[in-house]
């Protein structure tokens, strides 16, 4: 079990470093004198000649990415064009913003994914209509339910804030985007799951030890569903984040993925690089966790990592 | 009348039993008695209707299925009571044992957990005393360091070892009735020998009366008191199993007996008996006695007419449902008592009847 | 006389045959979910196609077309959705914009499938070190995060469709490659690879005869949903201002320069958002429907975010 979960973590190092070489190689592919970016209104060039030896820009390749990955291993993620102030510094207080707001997601599309999974099994008629909300939700594309909900929540009925900002009280609307979007995929895998266990040998076990249904279902079917449900969690980690950046910007929520967004328009690179790296380890660490979860939820998975 | 003690109600009583599944008429009149403390082997092949008799009497059938008539555990007329209300005594009443131990047991909870919540649920302990319940119940069936498996999950045991954790689960409670399913068919062969000596002492322990379900004639010989064997859904033949297995009146019995016994003791190389011919499907009953196209003794009146399940030969208790009993495979003997029976109607009646057999 | 296919594996070009002579041949029915999807598709393509009636997106009415305090008009005879923050008419500009869905739909899914496809069988057919190489870049393009993904390459390409249909493409043929390949495989095991080897066959012909049929079919049942993918990515895309920017009209943009007036003109957000819907829904309705002539499909996962 140890090991494969250090086979996991060297992957994971693995497409970090990947998507690192990546990020810097797509610095170069970009139109655009970096010096420029920097100091827009100098005009003389033996400023932007200073600037570019500053940047080591006259470099070979080699040497520059070698001085960047130094740089990154010791922290230090470059420094924004714009902003004068470290990547790093910037980053980082938003890294729990975003955090927070991931972590609602998840457990809102779980919430209520899981529920609409277990009443469509549970209750044959509701699941035509559990149906019919699955697929328009699977149509809605994350920003226009975002935008739906704050013109409905927000303005019509006033009941949500419709400012910025990192409060409790925004956090409502986005995480509750992110719940509505994921809940197709986590109502499908429930009841899947749950439509499995119920016909298993198993819980005709459990019925002919003259145990009650409602005590099944929380003791014997529920442990069952929990295991493809994190599973779900964590192949699902890449698009979610995708979804997170979106919904940060839809409401201006101002964690990474604002910042990310914001920079890639301002041009300013180091930024967006800075993002992209730390994005990759945390969906490389949350893949990782959602292992080890899994391990203790299903005790069989322990020797098929 | 059956064997048992006769002060005690039968472990089980079915009276008239019928399921049906939509169209498919799977167990048709069934009618069976197991003795406090005894063992009665239900013998048949695949789609004989074994299976969901068991089930139908241990009430684990789906709601699709329809089921009638009557079924009495320990004297107590469980058909009349409601679904909340069986639940309650189920697990006093009855054990169950299940043929696919592996699946039969939640994977994701330990096996001590699995034992335990019988206790838990309906002898009223508390969490530890269930545990310990549980340790307990696993020691009685020969587990060795129970503690120690109690904590483990199902896969990590061996295949024995699950089949007596499901045997543990069945007589935690020590219910008078055990339905078991086919238990050591997926097992080895010295596993399951094992196993049948554990129901053995247990069953001399415990006095439950065990339902048996099983196609091996083998296990039937070794632990069974009683036998019913059952083909298209009913049964045709049932009494105590050395006479079963001495003197079969039943044909399909008779070929269930010979293909064994050429596996014993047959001459190397030659030919396994076989019945010819397969069980009809249940969509498929031909009129009369559903074993005519394959029975050697059939004549015009087993195709029309479908035989009553009747006493045959001497034995308290023996039944069987055929027009042409045999006694034993001595076809000498058949053939006196038909000729007897022609006689005796010739006599009493100057009618006579025509077409009566001759073996 | 036409020989029986197997039951249950009917190629889609292979009608049901006919019993015998005098014997009228099975009816099939068609579902409902196909006929509703390409009606509704219908509509929409109509729109597109007549566009040019309605007008010119790019035109601002400075006269009529903005209010006495520089607000846009709601609905009224002369602008039936009223007009954007410009003074343009927000018709126009919906039907221009499904116009651009439409054609990055087709173009972009028949890139990326066909993409997809030619990786998948490569590395299906051939096997050994190429197959390896192709799915290790199939499960980095599985991983992807698609949203910040496609922000880092729109950092790199100038706006406009292109660059939507590149994004789309390089994000999107990993699904239909997998695919593919997996169909590949189970062909294999099948032997129909073994077969036509052994009759001398050449590779080519192999591909055409024996694989294409079945990996066509699968192909063309799941573009409608790789379809449905890409409207709501570009408009995802565009909508972060990585796609089509203003002033070509794209549903996306049209979202995010209406939110501005989500309060007094929400109708420059829904309208938009509709006409994405209608059109995601369209497709995945016809998904749904293709998905009864190649059971196969029944697990596929559709859209990203």
């Amino acid at each position: 079990m140890a090991r494969a979960l250090i086979r996991r973590l060297l992957f994971g190092v693995i497409a970090v470093a990947g998507v690192v070489v990546l990020a810097f190689l797509l610095e170069f592919v970009v139109p655009g004198d970096p010096a420029k970016a920097i100091a827009p209104r100098a005009q003389s060039p033996a400023v932007l000649a200073s600037i570019r030896a500053q940047l080591h820009l006259n470099q070979p390749l080699i040497v520059q990415f070698a001085d960047y990955f130094g740089s990154l291993l010791r922290g230090n993620l470059g420094t924004s064009y714009i902003q004068r102030q470290s990547v790093a510094s910037l980053i980082g207080p938003r890294l729990l913003t975003t955090g927070v707001l991931a972590l609602a997601g998840v457990v809102a599309e779980v919430v209520i994914g899981g529920t609409l999974g277990i009443l469509a099994t549970l209750y044959g008629r509701v699941r035509a209509l559990v149906s019919a909300v699955n697929l328009t939700l699977l149509a809605i594309p994350i920003f226009v339910l975002g935008l739906l909900l704050l013109l409905v929540f927000g303005f019509q009925l006033a009941v949500a804030p419709v400012t910025g900002g990192a409060g409790p009280a925004q956090l409502v609307l986005p995480a509750l985007t992110l719940g509505l979007i994921g809940a197709p995929w986590y109502a499908q895998i429930v009841a899947d799951q749950m439509q499995d266990s119920l016909a298993s040998s198993y819980v005709r076990t459990a019925v002919s030890k003259g145990l009650s249904d409602s005590y099944i279902l929380r003791r014997h079917v529920l442990r069952n569903v929990l295991s493809p449900a994190i599973t779900m969690i964590g192949l699902d980690l890449g698009s979610y984040l995708s979804g997170v950046v979106t919904v940060e910007v839809v409401f201006v929520w101002p964690g990474i993925g604002l910042l990310a967004v914001d920079s890639l328009h301002n041009l300013d690179r180091p930024i967006v690089m800075g993002t992209v790296i730390v994005g990759a380890i945390a969906v490389v660490f949350f893949n990782l966790v959602a292992d080890v979860l899994r391990m203790f939820v299903d005790p069989r998975t322990g020797e098929e990592l | 009348m059956t064997p048992g003690q006769p002060e005690q109600a039968p472990a089980l009583e079915i009276t008239d039993l019928n399921v049906r599944y939509g169209p498919v008429h799977a167990v048709r009149d069934a009618c069976l008695t197991v003795g406090a403390g005894q063992v009665v082997a239900l013998i048949g092949e695949t789609g004989s209707g074994k299976s969901s008799l068991a089930l139908a009497a241990a009430r684990l059938l789906p709601s699709s299925a329809a089921v009638t008539g009557q079924v009495a555990i320990a004297g107590r007329d469980v058909s009349a009571l409601g679904g909340s209300a069986f639940r309650r005594v189920r697990a006093s009443l009855l054990g169950c044992i299940a043929q696919d131990a592996m699946a039969a047991l939640n994977p994701v909870v330990p096996v001590g957990r699995q034992v335990g919540e019988l206790f838990a649920v309906h002898a009223g302990m508390s969490r530890p005393q269930a545990a310990e319940a549980a340790v307990a119940a696993l020691a009685q069936v020969e587990i060795r360091h129970p503690a120690a498996v109690a904590r483990l999950y199902p896969h990590q045991l061996s295949g024995g070892m699950r089949q007596r954790v499901m045997i543990a689960m069945a007589m935690a409670l020590a219910p008078p009735l055990i339905v078991a399913d086919e238990p050591t068919t997926a097992l080895d062969v010295s596993t399951q020998a094992e196993i049948l000596a554990l129901i053995g002492e247990l069953r001399a322990r415990m006095r439950s009366g065990f339902l048996w379900i099983t196609h091996d004639m083998g296990v039937v010989a070794e632990l069974a008191d009683w036998a019913a064997v059952m083909y298209a859904g009913r049964i045709v033949e049932q009494g105590p199993v050395d006479v079963i297995f001495d003197a079969p009146a039943h044909p399909y019995t008779e070929g269930l007996l010979a293909t064994r016994r050429d596996l014993r003791s047959g001459a190397p190389g030659a030919p396994l008996f076989q019945i010819r011919g397969s069980p009809p499907g249940p969509a498929e009953l031909p009129p009369g006695c559903p074993f005519a196209p394959r029975c050697p003794r059939a004549t015009a009146t087993c195709t029309e007419v479908d035989p009553p399940l009747e006493p045959a030969g001497s034995t308290g208790g023996h039944e069987a449902a055929c027009h042409h009993p045999g006694t034993g495979a001595d076809q000498k003997a058949g053939a006196k008592v038909a000729a007897a029976e022609a006689g005796a109607a010739e006599a009493g009646d100057h009618l006579g009847t025509a077409g009566t057999v001759t073996l | 006389m036409p020989a029986v296919a197997a039951p249950g594996r009917r190629a889609p070009w292979t009608r049901v045959p006919a019993a015998g002579p005098g014997q009228r041949p099975a009816r099939r029915r068609w579902p409902w979910q196909l006929i509703a999807g390409v009606a509704v598709l219908v509509v929409f393509a109509g729109l597109a196609i007549c566009a040019p009636l309605f007008g010119n997106p790019a035109q601002q009415d400075l006269v009529h077309g903005l209010g006495p305090t520089g607000l846009p008009v709601g609905p009224s005879p002369r602008y039936p959705l009223g007009t954007d923050l410009l003074g343009r008419s927000e018709l126009v500009r919906l039907v221009y914009g499904i116009r651009v869905s439409l054609l990055v739909a087709l173009i972009a899914n028949a890139t990326s499938i066909v993409i997809g496809t030619t990786v998948g069988l490569l590395a299906g057919y051939f096997r050994g070190p190429v197959e390896q190489l192709l799915m290790r870049f199939t499960d980095i393009g599985l991983a992807l995060p698609y949203t910040l993904a496609g922000l880092v390459i729109a950092a790199v390409l100038p706006a406009g469709m292109t660059r939507v249909i590149v994004i789309i493409t390089v994000l999107f043929w990993s699904y239909p490659a997998r695919l593919v390949y997996g169909e590949v495989l189970r062909l294999r095991k099948r032997g129909f690879v073994e077969a036509g080897e052994a009759m001398g066959a050449s590779g080519l012909t192999i591909v055409r005869r024996h694989l294409a049929p079945h990996v066509t079919s699968m192909m063309i049942a799941y573009s409608p949903l790789n379809a449905a993918s890409a409207v709501a990515f570009e408009a995802t895309l565009s909508y972060l201002s990585a796609g089509i920017n203003p002033p070509t009209a794209s549903l996306g943009n049209m979202i995010s320069d209406g939110q501005a007036a989500i309060s007094y003109a929400p109708i420059l957000v829904i309208a938009p958002g509709l006409a994405i819907m209608g059109l995601t829904l369209a497709f995945l309705l016809i998904g749904e429907g293709a998905k009864a002539f190649n059971p196969d499909l029944r697990r596929l996962s559709w859209l990203g975010r």
